[in-house]
């Protein structure tokens, strides 16, 4: 790709304000929450009080517990179905399934607000007729689980179909049983695009907020809930941003790490970048 | 002999169907009837809500009607008002707004990354890609804060003329603009990045023989070979854009009634359980029909939609 | 190289941890046998159609043919990878009809490896020996013996992508072997190496087959390979088998013009007519020695074509005038384009002979073709 010189000048030109663009509200994110000043429009001083006080906030503190509880617990969950559907999408995928695929899909597809109703009135329905499932952390957790499901199923399916097919030949020719290959084959192989997509379900569990909205009952506020409602009702203020900014750092020390990680081992096996996700 | 042989024949495929029904009962099954149950079960709910009546509290019950299609249409006890195909209208703006919006930004950033050393490309990727791992409603919340009254932005607007003075360029449509490319960008990075990377420039080398001038070039060259990832990228863009109800409500200072808000308000503020159930079926009937125009053009062109979808 | 000695002991020895002693029929221990076995996929080609073979133990077995002729799926069928559509077929006497493949006493050495990507050479080698729960110790040691029989003890910790394409093939052919299998099955083992070395294993490959005297079914679309190395070939086109034999009879009797052009280089003339032993052709009346009943072609290997000077006595019967338009030097050999009353025709002389042997360009000689040399076929 040699780019003329002044076609490269014209694509840095377009390209490092985007950069800017990208992370300037990020930054001023991170910036205010140091500020001493309760405005956030001029920055008066360094004063770290709003994270001392946010870490006196219960409410924040268990909205985050409820988040990490959630994100963890469904992530498993999720990872645990979505892996074995991704090798059963794998596996059988000569048998003709079009429909699975289009069910693999519906999640992703669906818009989230109409995800986000459809388990609303699904799971008022289901604790009017049962009493089981009201409103909270397990009704989010069930829709969660639901929405994880296909991306860790996607992840760990490019692993496979990344893989000479013949491998799976070769352990059933070495006397290993369909338990047996699952076990000395598949899940040592997809190791890493399992540990992606668990990441991955953890990352889409923490960070939603529309199906959460509509799942949620009046115990289980998690922290983008939280941020939502204090967002709506009192506008801009510096305990979120310092909480914002703790979000934002977890998030760089991940992608830190993430690229770290593929970095030692890109010399042996291809990277699975699962970094594309919506909602 | 033939008989014997047809029958070992039978068991040995019923023995097949067998271990084949035991591994996809225990692979395919869990995962694929969890979807059904939690989301193609709960979406036939909603299109049957859709059907019927509104009672005192928002709980919807017999008999069928279409009176809520009839209220999407516009139709009330007051007349006839535009107010919803207005909505309509604006929700597949906005969709289509972000679409062009972030191919714009994404065309000429896909060819600045390509461009770099090799081993630059996947951290220029990921930088475009970290800000969308932080929670929506955060990277909503840093362009308030970014583009509130008395912001160094909204001072630059005030003084240049474009907006009243002591105004803040947020609530404004020009801070929904901003915050739909902001949230989409990455989803139309990924998929043109991936086209242009693996763009064969033999082609262009062929090109440069017959087509005079540079856009001529381009046109014929480069530009149908991104095409599989600008189809790909328009969808990742155009069906949540159209959707959603953060960005609108939180920058748009909750003014502009989009679909999505619409939908959501149904179910929260004022419940009205069939007319909220009968919007959502008006966006997934345009979601899918745009899914569906799309994948069709993207088979056209032979490549398929690529990796992503 | 004394380790396999050793293992084929062991096979001797009749120490098959798989089966119980009285199950096997000593006789026919490592004999395939296929009975009519057809295979036609989803979508409605037939890759094998009603294929009959017999392959006997301790035979080196090639299964011959252009890709797409079905010798792959041939070779699949038998391994259990994938399922008959009719016939039957047996591994040592035993009906293999609805056993999985890790039911079945058979490895299969693929033509891409297939190693475990995420064990390293011995765990690789040990993969079979692990499934069917050979405790660790016994492991180790039939591991360890393999991997210096084999030579690659060296690499035994070593991960597969570290390994050179010869070293993958030796541990691929070192993990078949390792479960002293009834039957071994190759899958064109040999053609990602490059030239040498492929000669070089095609040799050590052998030798070790006759070894181990295990039976070995081998895939290929290199004729060079199959004559080489095989005691008996199959010859397939289109999912049936056309020819089947002794390496060596299948080569100087082709039964039809398929196997004939598809296993070495052969000039073939159309029957125009028939009197007795002697038919008409293109190229003139021509005397054969033996005349089947179907007879439609004949055909006469180039290194059967006997030439010398004009100047030498004719033998009165397949005696023709030739002119040089070509030739080939092979170093040890030399390929003359032939023209024979505007016919083409392909010698092969070999350069080492005594007296002169070399014709140049133009010149013009006397052609000879023993009766007993010149093969009649059918289609």
């Amino acid at each position: 790709m040699n780019f003329s010189r002044s076609l490269r000048t014209y694509l840095a030109l377009h390209s490092w304000p985007v950069f800017l663009f990208l992370y300037a509200p990020l930054a001023i994110i991170v910036l205010f929450s140091f500020n001493r000043s309760p405005v956030s429009v001029q920055f008066t001083g360094f004063s770290t009080a709003w994270y001392t006080s946010l870490f006196h906030n219960q409410d924040i503190l268990a909205a985050l517990g409820r988040s990490l509880e959630l994100g963890i617990g469904s992530a498993s969950l999720g990872t645990v179905l979505g892996t074995l559907l991704g090798y059963g999408v794998y596996r059988y995928r000569a048998a003709g399934l079009a429909w699975l695929g289009l069910l693999v899909y519906l999640p992703i597809i669906m818009p989230s607000i109409v995800f986000g109703i459809s388990e609303m009135i699904f799971f008022t329905y289901v604790h009017q007729f049962t009493g089981f499932l009201s409103a909270g952390l397990l009704t989010m957790g069930v829709a969660h689980v639901t929405f994880q499901i296909p991306y860790v199923a996607l992840v760990v399916y490019s692993r496979l179909v990344g893989l000479d097919r013949h491998l799976f030949d070769a352990a059933q020719d070495l006397y290993a049983n369909p338990w047996k290959i699952f076990f000395h084959l598949v899940l040592p192989v997809t190791r890493p695009a399992v540990v992606a997509g668990f990441l991955l379900a953890f990352t889409l569990s923490f960070d939603d907020f529309v199906i959460s909205f509509f799942t949620s009952g009046p115990d289980s506020m998690t922290l983008p809930l939280y941020i939502y409602g204090a967002v709506a009702k009192k506008g801009v203020s510096p305990e979120i941003n310092a909480v914002a900014s703790l979000m934002i750092g977890m998030v760089l020390v991940a992608a830190i790490t993430n690229l770290l990680v593929s970095r030692s081992k890109e010399q042996a096996q291809r990277p699975s970048r699962p970094w594309l996700r919506s909602h | 002999m033939a008989s014997s042989l047809g029958t070992t024949e039978r068991a040995h495929s019923g023995r097949r169907s067998e271990r084949f029904a035991l591994g996809f009962v225990l692979t395919v099954a869990p995962g694929a009837l969890w979807i059904i149950l939690f989301l193609l079960a709960p979406s036939i709910l909603v299109i049957a809500m859709a059907f019927l009546s509104n009672g005192d509290y928002g709980s919807p019950h017999l008999p069928m009607t279409l009176d809520a299609f009839r209220r999407v249409l516009g139709f009330s006890v007051l007349g006839w008002s535009n107010g919803n195909l207005k909505t309509l209208w604006r929700s597949l703006v906005q969709s289509a707004t972000a679409a062009v919006a972030t191919i714009l930004v994404a065309y000429p950033l896909a060819f600045f990354i390509v461009s770099r050393r090799s081993y630059l490309r996947p951290l220029l990727l990921l930088m475009v890609i970290l800000p969308s791992w932080t929670n929506q409603v955060i990277r909503t919340y840093a362009w308030m804060e970014l583009l509130a009254p008395d912001t160094s932005l909204s001072h630059l607007a005030q003084e240049s003329g474009l907006i009243a003075p002591h105004m803040g360029l947020f609530p404004s449509d020009f801070a929904i603009f901003l915050g739909l490319i902001y949230n989409y960008l990455p989803y139309m990075v990924l998929p043109l990045y991936a086209a242009v990377e693996k763009l064969d420039w033999t082609i262009v080398e062929v090109g440069r023989d017959l087509y005079a001038s540079g856009y001529r070039l381009f046109w014929h060259t480069v530009f149908p070979q991104t095409l599989p990832g600008l189809l790909a990228g328009i969808i990742l863009v155009a069906i949540p854009a159209f959707g959603d109800f953060v960005v609108p409500q939180l920058l748009g200072g909750n003014k502009f009634l989009m679909l999505g808000n619409l939908i959501a308000n149904q179910f929260t503020s004022t419940p009205d359980w069939p007319y909220g159930a009968a919007l959502a079926l008006v966006m997934l009937c345009f979601t899918f029909a745009g899914l569906f125009v799309f994948r069709r053009v993207a088979r056209r062109l032979g490549r398929g939609e690529g990796q992503i979808l | 190289m004394n380790a396999i000695p050793r293992l084929a002991q062991a096979i001797g020895d009749g120490k098959d941890f798989a089966k119980p002693a009285a199950e096997i029929h000593d006789a026919q221990h490592g004999k395939v046998h296929l009975q009519d076995v057809s295979k036609v996929f989803a979508d409605g080609t037939v890759a094998v159609d009603r294929v009959n073979l017999e392959v006997e133990p301790g035979e080196f077995f090639t299964l011959l043919g252009p890709s797409g002729c079905g010798k792959t799926t041939l070779l699949r069928i038998i391994a259990g990878f994938e399922d008959l559509n009719g016939g039957a077929i047996f591994i040592s006497g035993r009906s293999m009809l609805g056993v999985p493949p890790h039911a079945r006493n058979v490895n299969t050495v693929f033509q891409s490896y297939a190693l475990f990507p995420q064990l390293n050479v011995a765990e690789n080698i040990a993969f079979g020996l692990r499934m069917r729960g050979v405790k660790t110790v016994e492991r180790r040691r039939r591991c360890q013996d393999m991997m210096v029989s084999m030579q690659i003890d060296v690499f035994a910790k070593r991960m597969p992508h570290q390994l050179s394409g010869g070293q993958r093939q030796r541990v691929a052919l070192a993990r078949a072997l390792i479960n002293e299998p009834e039957v071994v099955l190759l899958d064109e083992p040999l053609s990602a190496l490059d030239a040498k070395l492929r000669q070089e294993l095609q040799v050590e490959l052998l030798r070790m087959q006759k070894r181990l005297g295990m039976t070995f079914i081998f895939v290929t679309h290199d004729q060079h390979e199959a004559l080489v190395m095989s005691d008996r070939i199959a010859v397939m086109d289109k999912g049936l088998v056309r020819q089947m034999g002794r390496v060596d009879d299948v080569y100087e009797r082709p039964r039809d013009v398929f196997v004939a052009e598809f296993l070495g280089l052969s000039n073939i003339f159309r029957v125009q007519s028939k009197q007795g032993a002697d038919v008409s052709t293109s190229l003139g009346m021509l005397r054969l020695s033996h005349t089947p009943e179907t007879l439609q072609h004949v055909m006469v290997r180039p290194e059967k074509v006997l030439l010398s000077s004009l100047e030498e006595k004719g033998r009165g019967i397949n005696d023709f005038h030739g002119l040089v338009r070509e030739v080939l030097y092979m170093g040890a050999t030399s390929q003359y384009g032939l023209e024979i009353d505007g016919y083409p025709l392909v010698a092969t002389i070999s350069n080492t002979q005594n007296g002169r042997t070399r014709y140049r360009v133009g010149e013009r000689l006397r052609v000879h073709i023993e009766p007993a040399s010149i093969v009649g076929m059918g289609g």
